[in-house]
């Protein structure tokens, strides 16, 4: 009996402590999460494949500008960075993109392709649901674009990082 | 002519371009009649505006240079917030419940990322980048172009 009880205590602990662990995870002060949509176009129709996705929200407004006539989403990935930290967020099998959380709703990306660095310069304030687009030719005269977006999933009464000292 | 060859023009122009790149765009100004117009058109507002004022670029995005800006704003008159109480047991809970969860993340995340599509993407070691701010939408791209030699799909 006196075992049954140490069971039963045991795993509502283990319960509790996952309940608290995501529970702390998620209170780091200034975390924000950011999505990264690899979109593709191309002028020929949709292939035959699932895994393609129309585009939706203001997504579709932006990929308008460029020259392409139909444009679908690959994949999509969401990362949550507390301020100060990076993280590398794989968008294809040579291909990645490192973020970090400057403070506020700015953010530093570092593009790597075939784990070599590309391009280091890119820091932009993804403020007010501000993308930025990371893109280029591909085969077939058709582009692929990775778009960078703060996620809607973010609480908007949330309080953003602190500034640094 | 589309937006992007404008804007490889303009850079042309600006003397942002160098190599290939360089060669590519004289080549195609000379044999374009709609390209030499906007050069043209390019140039003469270069000389119009030439001399009006100091030249000064900035390394980051406007929007994050005046970011820059409100952060020293803010931390010169900051007022130090006082840390949130943390119970201590709290924190023992924290790598344990991270424990506890781990197994439960990271299969169901291998299998996920094993059955990961391949997108036609990876930036090849021999790209240069250029990138451009379209007020009207406010986006930012930075376009990542293959030298030759090198090939932006990797394959």
């Amino acid at each position: 009996m006196k075992r049954a009880a140490c069971a039963y205590l045991l795993v509502w602990l283990v319960i509790a402590a996952s309940f608290f662990g995501v529970a702390g995870a998620a209170e780091t002060p200034g975390e924000l999460k950011v999505q990264i949509r690899l979109i593709w176009g191309t002028n020929e129709a949709k292939p035959d494949d699932p895994k393609l996705k129309e585009l939706e929200g203001p997504c579709k407004g932006w990929m308008q500008k460029f020259k392409w006539k139909n444009y679908w989403e690959v994949d999509r990935k969401t990362v949550s960075l507390p301020p100060g930290q990076s993280k590398k967020v794989p968008v294809s099998k040579l291909c990645e993109v490192e973020l970090k959380h400057l403070d506020k709703q700015n953010f530093e990306v570092k593009l790597f392709g075939e784990k070599k660095l590309v391009d280091h310069r890119m820091r932009e304030s993804l403020a007010n649901g501000r993308p930025l687009i990371i893109a280029g030719d591909d085969k077939n005269d058709s582009a692929w674009f990775v778009v960078i977006t703060l996620s809607p999933e973010n609480d908007p009464a949330k309080p953003v990082a602190a500034a640094k000292p | 002519m589309d937006d992007l060859k404008a804007i490889k023009l303009q850079a042309y122009l600006d003397g942002e371009l160098t190599g290939t790149e360089a060669a590519e765009a004289a080549k195609w100004l000379a044999g374009d009649p709609a390209a030499r117009a906007l050069a043209t058109e390019l140039e003469n507002t270069i000389a119009a505006v030439r001399g009006i004022g100091p030249e000064l670029k900035l390394p980051e995005s406007r929007e994050f240079y005046w970011s820059k800006i409100s952060r020293e704003i803010e931390r010169t008159a900051a007022v130090a917030a006082p840390a949130a109480a943390v119970l201590w047991w709290r924190r023992l809970l924290v790598p344990a419940g991270a424990l506890a969860i781990a197994a439960a993340v990271l299969i169901p995340l291998a299998a996920h990322y094993r059955q990961a599509a391949e997108p036609p993407l990876a930036a090849g070691t021999h790209s240069s980048t250029y990138s451009f701010y379209s007020e009207e939408g406010n986006v930012t791209v930075v376009w990542v172009h293959a030298n030759e030699g090198g090939t932006a799909n990797g394959n």
